[in-house]
């Protein structure tokens, strides 16, 4: 989720509230919104010169099963009053130039907007007659299309008889892809987050490359340390490049929908329209990649059984991967991403695409749990209309600045409440039978064959 | 009961972090832990065969869990297990022919086999000079699983953790896990072999140190086994064929010691030439067998190894305390696994003992063993004049050492059988769920001066038949044949037949057979053959 400032927050709870855009170039004095800020050198020239909004309709896409994520086009249009932006041009560039966006509400001081998007300008093209100027924006991700561990390990360039090995955790690697290869200052990383995952539940997780031509940056990390793992590449508000993975870092659901905050999508689709996930239920892995014979030497075939017992083999997944090792838990480490695949693909579990909300859910980005609660969904798990806090993940989504709507591509996510939560104890605790209701409940204790603990409560379980 | 592995484990440097208080406590943490502790069974293996010269020894794939070997995970560890032909099981030049030199290599990089045995006559014959390819190495293979890929950030050290710490109602402390963490890592690098290099006489090596996490081996922890590279003289760094005026090859010995923080090798070739000559020429290759200290001692017998299915641990399953004592008791087998003991000397006729752990009392059966070994000295002879005119050495899978010298004195016309020398023994030892590797092949010993359990071809050639006169078809007289040796269990077939004079034409049949003899027939189908050239084969 955005971490968005409190007053913004609390400002965007209001039922009628007037919402100001913010618009900063680097490297120029003047900023631009859509209404008079008071605010110097805030100057409100953002006009709707295409019809297509001041701020145009950006969205996320998430390609889940690729390792990766497309931002859209972000697209505003500034007046050119009195020809100051035609000015610029003979001393300033444009393009390339970070693009900061915020947006707040009438009366919020600028310190309490909220960051919605980072990127650079790319193209500056005149509009409306040539009154007006549309920046089109991209995001940073452009940098990856260079190509990386050019210099082999002999030190001369890389090649097959100057080969490059790369061996680390893959989240060290993306690191050092990201910020040594490409030299990305480490504020244009979400190091926050890729370590927290490295650190945390890839943990001891270790990849062996053998390079003979350097790759470029965005197919390795898409498909050598993302696509392997289930996760994918993104960038995130701050233009930081980030990661999710299917494994989530927090349970916790962010925000929850309801009837109050949840809108049509279109006049035809007062309510969600439930719809179903694709099915994925065998994925072949391919591992131990032999530089000699130029093949993976370890092929396995990761099944969901009682899914395909019922249903027959659907999506098919290839995950080739140069990287993992058997003796490195390569087998283990395909189990684990089959197995979130799968829960997350099961066709029967339900997606919104879209589910289009208000503006106060501007906050939610793709990785996020939701909840949604509405009486006119079927949910085909239990057979049952209706369905209750049911647990969502976030993927894509689109943000419609000018009708002021939220629109979301969320997919089922409920197997994730069998997960546990509990933690693991500080030396000293107590048995089970002799702490606090609230020790009970946080920490885990060991069980007994009936899944019990001595006094025939049922056990804790492991996240 | 033999271990099959559901899938093929590896190693995970899961750190503490994760695993200190207030974490979430993760079942893929501690899956880790238990394919950890399954990668200490399977992380060293050693398969054994028999090669000769132009080899290549086949990469070995696991019958735990079928993961195919690399070369770069293998080591090979090779003795000279007979020096004589591999085809007839005794040396190629015979008395008054004896040994003169043996170059003995398996390439570490391709697993190529090189065998070569020099033979020559003695001082009054420095005219018979011979090289061949000889020889018939036993190899062992020592597989460790991503040799040279594994690292771990610290050197990981062992908590006996007893059996009393896992019930109903425990908490999972952080102690706990992280000691069964550092326990497991600790059973997959607790046994690891290095290959250290060649060393010539007075040449040293030091202690080894583990490329996966550093730890610099202690003198107690480590046995040493030797390769003979080559008994000859060295020049430029490789064998030469030895002086002519040092003699015939009488004995080899070699000794590698620890002192003064380092290795150094002791190298002994004997040549007979009016008497006994010691040099200290030749080169081995060394091998380090390495078991970490720091087990301690186990209150129990750890032979109750279980696989724990991933299932086990899948988010939204429960904890059971049986599952991590069975995973407590699975580590502590994996740190058992293998159990190296030895060296120990040994001579002809002994049977190598069963050993018991130290750490568990656990008493190996014989089925669990396995014997590396090298050559101490393969004399001294004690007989007058002796030279070397075939050696070989082995253990069976029951144990008992064989040690045969062939050696042929001072104005001898054939070898005398001795069985002088040593080699030293190292027991790899797997305890009882783990598949027995393939025994060693049967020492042969050959009946000086031909082997006789194979037989040449063309043992009886170019027999002249009775033949008819004229072109008459039918039976011709039998012609019978003896052969100098009985042969109850071998079968003869004509192998060709040429008409020698004469234009006529027709067939050999064997047409009887005793211990002793076989009866030849021809079948004359006409025309004038004045006689018959066959050559009879065996082998059918």
């Amino acid at each position: 989720m955005i971490a968005a400032p409190s007053n913004f927050i609390a400002a965007n709870e209001a039922l009628a509230r007037q919402p100001v855009f913010l618009i900063t170039i680097a490297g120029l004095t003047q900023q631009f919104t859509n209404r008079y800020t008071g605010v110097p050198h805030q100057e409100a020239w953002l006009v709707d010169a295409t019809g297509s909004g001041m701020v145009e309709d950006f969205s996320t896409t998430i390609s889940e099963l690729d390792g990766g994520a497309e931002l859209g086009e972000f697209a505003f249009n500034v007046l050119d009053k009195g020809g100051f932006i035609t000015s610029l041009f003979p001393t300033f560039v444009f393009k390339g130039k970070t693009v900061s966006f915020y947006m707040g509400f009438a009366g919020l001081a600028t310190a309490d907007y909220c960051l919605l998007f980072t990127g650079v300008v790319d193209h500056v093209d005149n509009v409306g007659n040539n009154t007006a100027y549309r920046f089109s924006c991209v995001d940073k991700k452009q940098i990856l299309n260079q190509v990386v561990f050019q210099t082999g390990d002999s030190g001369l360039p890389t090649d097959n008889n100057n080969p490059r090995t790369v061996q680390g955790h893959p989240l060290d690697i993306l690191l050092t892809i990201l910020e040594t290869e490409l030299g990305l200052p480490s504020l244009g990383v979400d190091e926050a987050k890729i370590i927290a995952y490295r650190d945390g539940i890839f943990s001891g997780t270790e990849f062996i490359f053998t390079l003979t031509s350097p790759p470029t940056a965005k197919d390795f990390i898409e498909n050598e340390l993302m696509k392997p793992l289930a996760g994918y590449l993104w960038t995130n508000n701050k233009g930081q490049l980030s990661v999710n993975f299917m494994y989530p870092l927090t349970l916790t659901a962010v925000y929850d929908f309801l009837d109050g905050n949840i809108t049509e999508s279109d006049a035809s689709t007062p309510v969600p329209q439930a719809q179903q996930v694709d099915l994925v239920n065998i994925i072949n892995y391919r591992y131990d990649y032999d530089q000699d014979q130029n093949k993976f030497m370890t092929e396995v075939v990761q099944q969901n059984a009682a899914s395909i017992a019922k249903y027959g083999q659907y999506g098919q997944q290839i995950i080739e991967s140069n990287g993992m090792r058997s003796s490195l838990q390569a087998f283990f480490l395909s189990t684990i991403a089959s197995r979130m695949i799968f829960q997350r693909y099961d066709g029967n579990a339900l997606k919104f695409d879209p589910l289009a909300a208000f503006w106060k859910a501007v906050t939610v980005e793709p990785g996020d749990i939701v909840t949604v609660t509405n009486r006119l969904v079927p949910d085909r798990a239990t057979g049952l209309v209706g369905i209750t806090a049911k647990k969502f993940l976030v993927l894509d989504r689109i943000w419609s600045f000018t009708a002021g709507l939220v629109s979301l591509l969320v997919v089922d996510a409920s197997y994730l409440t069998l997960f546990g939560f509990v933690k693991i104890a500080p030396n000293g605790k107590g048995d089970y039978t002799a702490v606090s209701a609230g020790d009970k409940a946080a920490y885990m204790y060991l069980c007994n064959d009936s899944d019990q603990y001595s006094n025939g409560a049922a056990a804790n379980v492991l996240g | 009961m033999t271990l099959v592995l559901q899938s093929v484990p590896g190693l995970s440097d899961l750190s503490a972090v994760p695993l200190a208080a207030d974490k979430p406590a993760i079942g893929i943490h501690l899956n880790r832990i238990n394919i950890n502790a399954n990668f200490g069974i399977v992380r060293l293996e050693v398969f054994s065969g028999t090669y000769q010269h132009g080899d290549t020894i086949p990469v070995p794939v696991s019958d735990v869990d079928g993961y195919t070997y690399s070369r770069s995970e293998l080591i090979y560890i090779w003795q000279a297990q007979n020096t004589g032909d591999p085809s007839t099981g005794w040396a190629t030049y015979q008395a008054p022919w004896t040994m003169w030199y043996g170059v003995w290599n398996v390439n570490q990089n391709t697993g190529e086999v090189e065998s070569i045995v020099g033979y020559r006559g003695n001082q009054d014959h420095t005219d018979r000079q011979a090289q061949t390819n000889d020889g018939v190495l036993q190899v062992f293979i020592i597989a460790q699983r991503q040799r040279t890929g594994l690292s771990l950030a610290a050197v990981p050290s062992f908590s006996n953790i007893l059996a009393a710490s896992f019930y109903t109602d425990r908490p999972l402390h952080t102690d706990l896990i992280t000691e069964m963490n550092d326990n497991a890592k600790f059973s997959i690098v607790n046994t690891e072999v290095f290959y250290l290099g060649e060393l010539a006489h007075g040449g040293t090596v030091a202690l080894p140190t583990s490329p996966i996490d550093g730890h610099v081996y202690s003198s107690g922890e480590v046995s040493i086994l030797t390769s003979f590279r080559w008994t000859s003289d060295t020049a430029n760094g490789g064998p030469v064929v030895p002086a002519i005026s040092k003699g015939q090859l009488q004995d080899w010995a070699a000794a590698v010691t620890f002192g003064g923080g380092h290795y150094t090798a002791a190298l002994t070739i004997d040549y007979e030439s009016g008497g006994r000559h010691a040099y200290n020429e030749g080169k081995v290759a060394v091998f380090a067998i390495c078991q970490r200290s720091g087990a301690g001692t186990f209150p129990v017998v750890e032979d109750s190894y279980a696989e724990i299915t991933q299932d086990r641990f899948f988010p939204g399953t429960t904890l059971r305390a049986s599952t991590l004592n069975q995973l407590n008791r699975n580590t502590k087998q994996a740190v058992l696994t293998p159990e190296f003991f030895g060296p120990t000397d040994h001579s002809n006729g002994d049977t190598i003992a069963v050993p018991t752990s130290p750490v568990d009392g656990y008493t190996y059966d014989r089925a669990e063993l396995f014997y590396l070994w090298d050559i101490k000295q393969t004399g001294p002879s004690t007989g007058t004049g002796d030279r070397m005119a075939l050696w070989q050495a082995g253990v069976s899978n029951l144990g008992v050492v064989t040690i045969n010298d062939y050696r042929l004195g001072d104005g001898a016309s054939t070898s005398n059988l001795a069985h002088e020398g040593q080699i030293r023994v190292i027991i790899y030892a797997k305890r009882a769920i783990h598949p027995v590797h393939p025994p060693l092949v049967p020492v042969h010993q050959p009946t000086d001066p031909i082997a006789p359990d194979i037989i040449p071809d063309q043992l009886v050639n170019g027999v002249v038949l009775n033949t008819p006169g004229g072109s008459t078809a039918g039976d011709n007289a039998d012609t019978v044949i003896t052969w100098p040796v009985a042969f109850p269990d071998a079968l003869y077939a004509i192998k060709s037949m040429v008409i020698v004079s004469d234009n006529g034409y027709g067939y050999i049949s064997v047409f009887a057979q005793t211990a002793t003899d076989v009866t030849v027939r021809l079948w004359n189908y006409g025309g004038g053959v004045a006689a018959i050239s066959i050559n009879i084969s065996s082998g059918y």
